[in-house]
């Protein structure tokens, strides 16, 4: 190694030394393998040679949080979205320029946000547990149905529909992107309620989009739905307008179901009884197994129907608030929205986009995923389906496709690497998702607009015909 | 370091902007190694990876893909800007930056001596490197971290390809000789 000097800022420089060419190579073979070349003999931790010197360098690796990173998968394709539909982007002089840079900023940040107060902080931390749980269904409505995430998130900005609690209080929903969905908070709602089936529905102002998860499919005569409500739900007609439903249950049969949609200038309440809902006037009518409270909160309408006892669901309501208001973010949503998924291991995340691969020069129609699961006390497999659409529509345009491609033999199957793609847990032992121990196996079926292409993990090449099945009892509905 | 697949993914996103989620994922961890090294702490660094990709995102729909210009080269240039502002903005060349703050440093395995180890070491290169020229410093973290090529740094640094490689020679001989310096005892001191 020739002329050592150091060199002041010019240009032009001198040329390497000839010399230099090997050692120069020799980087270039660290770097791409991080690994120590041979020669090198061993790294150590004086690395006295050059070359293992330079081996210790490029193994020293910063590495970014998993958390962050999580977060920031989320946001870009998001950006991506929005830089789609407002074209006029940032200026190339960003590349010529060190003077002019003022990027927007995501907004990505916990640590920042619990810097701005020790409450929220502490909110967060006893909350975190709920919070990972409730993105499960982030992962039902967006990851899940990658192709469709892009644009739902669209969606969601011309609809005005959400709710989300009070400050203070524990939220369920709160739009506009990026789309969030949370679960009540465990000490918010009775032991053992967990969600077992949404919607979000732009309705007719939008594209037709209809996302929904979570809701078991009975297959075959012999089998029984273990989420009865969730079921029960899925078949109801839920009307034209913008709407989010989210339904509770628990294992002992009681539930609840979250109604949601933007109220009518001049939004009229049911007969019933009144009651107040945090300074809302409200409507209490009896049903056949329950009771339905119906109030109007900051423009949305919302309406809970439980077989809880009426102070135990006026209680609930009370956390409740309508929030889709332009211009006036609620202050929560900064606390909770940046949080994402923060999957155990990330290689078990289902990556965004089409699973599958895509199909060029094609456009998606959209995903059906079915996914077989096994609880420990019943004898019966599962089949819980999940799908999503960016056609009109959802049964001519996703399912009959997808039912005739697995109906064919013809077309293979390809293997996935994922122990789960739609269904995660968490606990407050392992407060990061891990792919449930109740799935089995799953079938995902991508359709295109001259191609279907069909996926599968577990067990789920041997469960074909289930799938099948399972596709001909949502056609059903759907008619 | 695979133009041609750059540049057919970049293409992609042209139509599909989803495709970009593909480059993102290719260019994270080594957009990140590299900014974390440029400015230490994790929570600088994870702001500016971020505002890096966003730049990006909004301003790939006017790039040009030129032989010379890379994807990578054109990411970095972005980075390597938003780094030069960090540190004329808010002046944080001199700043002392704590192992706490710190970003994690990959280990083959995770035992917590390895871990505090590698931080250190982590900390001690950084400050090794902030000792060389503000050339050779880009020079060797774009290589060692950014794993660009040198011809891709001579775009991003506005060098010449042959004076980057010199940069790099001479950067990673220096650093070498300081980190001896200051690790090795007197008496194992080598001539070199």
């Amino acid at each position: 190694m020739s002329d050592r000097t150091e060199h002041p800022f010019e240009p032009h420089e001198q040329p390497v030394a000839s010399g230099d060419q090997e050692l120069l190579a020799t980087i270039d073979t660290i770097i791409t393998g991080r690994t120590l070349p041979d020669r090198a003999g061993d790294e150590g931790e004086g690395a006295h040679d050059l070359v293992a010197f330079a081996a210790l360098v490029a193994r020293t690796v910063p590495l970014a949080d998993t958390a962050f990173h999580a977060r920031l998968d989320e946001q870009i394709p998001l950006r991506l979205e929005q830089q789609r539909s407002e074209p006029d982007g940032l200026d190339m002089s960003v590349m010529q320029q060190t003077d002019t840079v003022e990027p927007a900023r995501l907004d990505l940040d916990p640590r920042g946000q619990r810097r701005s107060g020790a409450g929220l902080g502490r909110a967060f931390k006893h909350m975190a547990v709920g919070i990972a749980a409730a993105m499960l269904f982030i992962l039902l409505l967006m990851i899940l149905i990658p192709d469709l995430r892009t644009a739902s998130a669209a969606e969601l900005r011309k609809i005005a529909v959400g709710i989300s609690s009070r400050p203070g209080g524990v939220q369920v929903y709160s739009p506009p992107p990026p789309f969030v969905v949370f679960q009540l908070s465990p000490d918010r709602l009775p032991v053992g309620f967990a969600v077992t089936w949404n919607r979000y529905a732009p309705g007719s102002s939008g594209n037709g989009l209809v996302m929904t998860g979570g809701a078991p499919v009975r297959v075959g005569s012999d089998e029984s739905t273990i989420h009865p409500v969730a079921e029960r739900a899925a078949q109801r007609n839920w009307g034209p307008d913008p709407h989010i439903v989210i339904v509770y249950e628990s294992n002992d049969g009681r539930y609840l179901i979250l109604f949601e949609r933007k109220a009518a200038p001049d939004e009229s309440l049911p007969p019933g009884e009144p009651r107040t809902v945090a300074g809302n006037p409200a409507r209490l009518d009896a049903l056949d197994q329950g009771i339905r409270l119906t109030w109007v909160d900051a423009g949305t309408r919302i309406e809970i129907e439980s077989s809880l006892p009426e102070q135990e669901l006026l209680a609930l309501a009370a956390q409740v608030k309508g929030t889709q208001i332009p211009g006036e973010r609620n202050p929560l949503e900064a606390l909770f929205m940046p949080h994402e998924p923060v999957f155990c291991d990330p290689n078990q995340k289902p990556p965004s986009g089409v699973l599958l691969g895509k199909v060029s020069g094609q456009k998606n129609r959209g995903s059906v995923r079915i996914e077989f699961q096994q609880y420990p006390n019943r004898p019966d497999m599962i089949a819980n389906l999940s799908s999503g659409a960016n056609v009109p529509d959802i049964r001519g345009g996703v399912y009959e496709p997808a039912l005739a491609a697995l109906q064919n033999p013809a077309i293979p199957l390809q293997r996935l690497p994922y122990a789960a793609v739609s269904t995660f847990s968490s606990s407050e032992s392992v407060p990061c998702l891990v792919p449930s121990s109740v799935v089995k196996g799953y079938l995902v079926i991508e359709v295109w607009e001259q191609q279907v292409n069909i996926g599968y993990g577990g067990n789920g090449a041997a469960m074909r015909e289930r799938g099948i099945q399972a596709l001909l009892e949502e056609i059903k509905k759907q008619k | 370091m695979h133009d041609e697949a750059d540049r057919s993914e970049f293409a992609d996103c042209r139509s599909e902007p989803a495709a970009f989620d593909v480059l993102y994922r290719q260019y994270f961890p080594r957009l990140y190694a590299y900014v974390a090294y440029r400015v230490g702490r994790a929570h600088d660094a994870e702001e500016l990876v971020a505002e890096t990709f966003l730049h990006a995102v909004e301003a790939y729909p006017r790039f040009e893909w030129r032989a010379q210009h890379s994807f990578a080269a054109w990411l970095f240039r972005i980075a390597h800007n938003l780094i030069s502002n960090y540190y004329r903005d808010r002046r944080h060349s001199a700043e002392h930056v704590s192992l706490e703050e710190l970003p994690e440093i990959a280990v083959q395995q995770g035992v917590p001596e390895e871990l505090l180890a590698r931080k250190e070491l982590f900390a001690q290169l950084r400050a090794l490197i902030a000792t060389l020229s503000p050339r050779r410093q880009e020079v060797v973290t774009l290589k060692f971290f950014g794993e660009l090529r040198n011809h891709e740094i001579a775009v991003i640094l506005g060098l010449d390809e042959r004076t980057v490689a010199s940069h790099l020679c001479r950067g990673l001989d220096d650093l070498h000789r300081k980190y001896l310096a200051a690790t090795v005892p007197a008496s194992e001191e080598r001539i070199l």
